[in-house]
């Protein structure tokens, strides 16, 4: 299939969609609009602090792709990694005194520590049993951050977290800690980037796919599988660096393991595998119940439903609709091509 | 006589009371094509697995260039230069072309995930380099004008193809392909013995199992036929088709299936 010559709209929307996006997420905190005769910013704090929290479960999707989109490992435990991430940055800075830089590398490496603990001995299960032995670890860390009072405060979780101070820059207001998140989530971004098209990257996919295929290729499988899972740790544990120094208060139910179900659906809605994906949907879960609060407890329902129309009518998830209006756009569609879910639909009527 | 690069030593394996490969000794000479014939359920794909490393043989040993290499795992043998392709295709579908044959090349890269997401210099470098070696190895196979396209979206016969050159991206001394001509139409299967050849003439060493006797006939050194996992010949091809036991167990029945 030949590529289409590019129109001239398309070959100008190739080279500025990027900085597009990036022009509008970077200015939006400061957009002002008249009221009352006075101006005042477009983006209140209930609205930056949404912002924030879903660039953090972005990055938090992030990393569970690495692990369950990339290496195809199915993890139900994830949100103990966030957990351990958050409560070693609060336990560091508050209990211990720490400088705050600290408590973020720390979150990382001590969740990735753990993943190695839980993945040397469980590597070697394959699907489901993998699957069972994370809900299990998830479960563990949960009850861990709820009894272990001395250390985490247990049911009444860790107050007065410092907020975050760089070269005397506080980023205490919500419109500040915007532009860290953003930093945070873009860096994510390009080092998962990076790794997808790489040796290792590659070699995660390969098992994914195909396994035995991919050990017949001199790919380690079983230390590639640990090297996804200790990337994947360490990122949800920065994640939740993140959310201890933006909520400066953190308590055990927010990694209560059916928190874990909500990451996977925030993968599955983005799309497996699929970075952009991954923000839209972390980022779409946790605006949605928001959104839906007026209509009071019937708002679960709804969820579910949306997570279910998103599955059905977008089966490469938020993601893959990206991809076609991105492909669309820049002409880069082959004619006759359809709408990704009928694409997929013809697929699985011919099976 | 060549010296032998690839050697089994008694080799065997039992699954549950069943011998499904039993007291084999079969070589590979350097720079040669062996070839593997046998009728359905013989032992072939068994024997090659047990080289490959997929099984662990209940009895005897397997020596490559010399080594006892019985222990090691398939991805280490990979390593050390035995590579295979696979009877029913196993690629990695959802990947493009260019990347499953950059799989294969995954062990002649070394740098580690740290660099690869920092895209250090060392990336770069070794990137660079595999990609003109997986291209070369892609044109060899026919397959450059799709490099790009997913592997899963190709031709039953270039399918095939990508499962060889992805196999000759890991840099092989021994290359060992399970049943390459099945499926094929007369043109593809012509290309495929030239290129068999070609390997050769790249100093690779082949061990292949086909069905296809004219083929086996035209390009192998020596063949080997198996039947319930037993030796029952092993020789040059004129010696081994002319062997009564040979022509009572596997060609005489392989005439009836053809027709």
């Amino acid at each position: 299939m030949k590529k289409n010559e590019m129109t001239l709209a398309q070959k100008i929307y190739r080279k500025s969609r990027l900085w597009v996006i990036l022009l509008l997420v970077v200015i939006f905190p400061l957009i002002q609009i008249p009221k009352n005769g006075k101006m005042i910013f477009l983006a209140d704090n209930y609205l930056l602090h949404m912002a924030n929290i879903s660039m953090m479960f972005a990055i938090l999707t992030i990393s569970l792709n690495i692990l369950s989109g990339f290496t195809g490992l199915m993890s139900v435990g994830h949100i103990a990694f966030f957990g351990i991430g958050a409560y070693s940055a609060a336990i560091l800075t508050t209990k211990a005194g720490m400088p705050i830089l600290v408590g973020f590398i720390a979150a990382g490496v001590i969740s990735a520590l753990f993943s190695l603990i839980l993945g040397l001995p469980t590597m070697r299960l394959r699907g489901m049993y993998f699957s069972v032995a994370t809900m299990a670890f998830g479960e563990i860390i949960y009850q861990l951050i709820k009894n272990l009072e001395p250390l985490t405060g247990g049911t009444k979780g860790i107050t007065k977290i410092p907020s975050i101070e760089i070269f005397g820059i506080s980023f205490k207001d919500y419109r500040n800690f915007y532009y860290l998140m953003l930093l945070g989530l873009v860096l994510v971004i390009v080092l998962t980037q990076n790794l997808k098209n790489s040796r290792p990257g590659r070699a995660m996919l390969a098992i994914r796919a195909n396994d035995i295929a991919a050990e017949a290729m001199g790919v380690n499988v079983v230390s590639y599988k640990l090297v996804a899972f200790m990337a994947s740790a360490f990122f949800a544990g920065i994640a939740g660096a993140f959310y201890a120094h933006e909520m400066r208060y953190i308590s055990p139910e927010t990694f209560a393991s059916v928190e874990s179900a909500s990451l996977l659906a925030m993968m599955v809605v983005g799309g497996i595998g699929s970075i952009p994906g991954a923000i839209l949907g972390g980022a779409a879960l946790t605006i949605l119940p928001e959104v839906l609060r007026f209509i009071g407890e019937f708002r679960l329902v709804l969820y579910g439903a949306a997570v279910v129309a998103i599955i059905i009518f977008a089966p490469k998830g938020l993601g893959g609709l990206i991809t076609w209006i991105d492909e669309t756009l820049s002409g880069q569609r082959a004619k006759g091509s359809k709408h990704p879910s009928e694409a997929e639909a013809g697929e699985e009527a011919q099976e | 006589m060549s010296k032998n690069i690839l050697e089994t030593q008694g080799i065997g394996i039992q699954f549950g009371g069943l011998k499904a490969v039993n007291n084999v000794n079969f070589t590979a000479g350097e720079g040669e094509i062996t070839a593997l014939i046998g009728p359905n359920g013989a032992g072939k794909t068994t024997l090659f697995n047990l080289i490959a490393g997929f099984y662990a043989p209940t009895a005897g040993k397997v020596f490559f260039k010399g080594e006892d290499i019985t222990a090691l795992k398939p991805y280490q043998r990979t390593r050390i230069g035995l590579a295979r392709t696979f009877q029913n295709i196993n690629l990695f579908a959802d990947m493009s072309v260019m990347d499953n044959a950059l799989v294969g090349q995954h062990c002649r890269m070394t740098y580690d995930p740290i660099s690869a997401m920092l895209s250090l210099p060392s990336k770069h470098k070794q990137e660079k380099a595999s990609r003109k070696e997986v291209m070369e190895m892609l044109d060899f196979m026919g397959l450059a004008d799709v490099a790009e396209e997913k592997a899963g979206s190709l031709s039953y016969g270039k399918q095939k193809n990508l499962e060889i050159a992805r196999a000759m991206a890991t840099k092989p001394e021994l290359l060992l392909l399970d049943e390459p001509a099945s499926g094929l139409n007369t043109q593809e299967l012509d290309q495929l013995s030239q290129r068999v050849l070609a390997m050769r003439d790249r100093g690779i060493t082949v061990v292949l199992i086909e069905h296809k006797m004219d083929v086996v006939m035209t390009i192998s050194h020596k063949v080997m036929v198996l039947n319930f996992g037993e030796t029952i010949a092993f020789g040059p091809p004129e010696t081994v088709s002319a062997d009564p036991h040979v022509i009572e167990a596997y060609l005489g029945k392989e005439d009836d299936e053809d027709a």
